[in-house]
């Protein structure tokens, strides 16, 4: 599945297409623009090339430390570090849709640690908590490499 | 009358004046906190609940479009469980440019005290609690825990950092 597909009509100046799904029984969107596929939940990571960095099938429930559901999709992510396959429980039928994105507040920087957040959106009342799929990557990636460096918080 | 941040350094001497402070409960403690940090009181829904932060970050509010981290002050000082009390009002406050959120089940305003009532925090509180107090106060059988709302923040940094 394409991700610049079926997308909903923009809300204005400076929205962001953003893709909705769910994991760990949260909704949450990230950036359209990141993802570079969508596949099921029997996504089989490809041969690594020329030797480099494979990437990993990651249930992101599970990398967020969230209670994991049943995998049902795959969100396909390709960065310096490899290929990333991020595991969710849900992408709803109207994934995509273009919000403003409002960065976190300065204090949020000090609390996450790990910062894995891009910002949130607002969806009517209620707020969704805008991830970072490539900061999920990197997390991924020095979690599968026992790394000691340390994890930095958001810019802000 | 004298607010937290106006108050003479040397008002334990005289017990003519008085600390005007905005008091509020929280779990089955009574707080208190300088009312000119206090930006407003709100009736807020669930929060939004974050990834990797501590359990005291209950997560985010929108408020009027303006995205507020929520702190369980229970939680925070490690009191008791953060499910024993009702989440009334949410109290935003605004302490050096940062602005966050502290449930309160019950807000009771701002409130006068003889300074004279103030008092060192007692040693056998819980650690957190008693670096986060600038003093605390016994009126009408109450004890009230005069927060110290740059200490809080800096004290929440430290416990994230470590």
């Amino acid at each position: 599945m394409n991700v610049t597909s079926n997308t909903t009509a923009g809300q204005g100046a400076g929205s962001k297409q953003l893709l909705f799904f769910q994991s760990g029984g949260r909704r949450f969107a990230t950036l359209a623009l990141t993802v570079r596929d969508i596949a099921g939940a029997d996504w089989h990571l490809p041969p690594a090339k020329n030797g480099g960095t494979r990437g990993q099938l990651v249930n992101l429930a599970e990398l967020l430390q969230l209670p994991a559901g049943k995998p049902t999709r795959t969100l396909i992510l390709e960065n310096e570090t490899g290929t990333w396959g991020f595991a969710v429980e849900d992408i709803p039928r109207d994934h995509l849709q273009a919000y403003p994105i409002t960065p976190l507040p300065a204090v949020l920087s000090d609390w996450s640690r790990p910062c894995v957040l891009a910002g949130f959106c607002q969806e009517g009342d209620s707020l969704c908590a805008v991830l970072d799929l490539e900061a999920l990557a990197r997390l991924a990636a020095n979690e599968m490499a026992v790394t000691l460096e340390p994890e930095k918080g958001c810019e802000s | 009358m004298n607010t937290l941040s106006g108050q003479p350094a040397d008002n334990q001497q005289l017990p003519e004046q008085e600390l005007n402070l905005f008091v509020f409960r929280s779990g089955s403690e009574t707080y208190a906190a300088d009312p000119e940090l206090v930006q407003e009181v709100v009736a807020a829904g669930e929060p939004t609940a974050i990834p990797f932060v501590p359990d005291w970050v209950e997560g985010v509010v929108s408020v009027r479009g303006k995205i507020v981290p929520v702190i369980d002050l229970v939680g925070f000082f490690g009191l008791e469980s953060t499910t024993t009390y009702n989440r009334k009002r949410l109290i935003l406050f605004a302490v050096d440019g940062v602005e966050f959120g502290l449930w309160s089940e019950q807000v009771l305003g701002i409130k006068s005290y003889p300074a004279g009532l103030s008092e060192t925090p007692l040693s056998t509180l819980p650690a957190t609690l008693q670096e986060c107090l600038q003093s605390q106060l016994r009126h009408q059988e109450v004890l009230v825990y005069i927060l110290d709302m740059n200490k809080l923040l800096e004290k929440s940094r430290q416990q994230v950092a470590s």
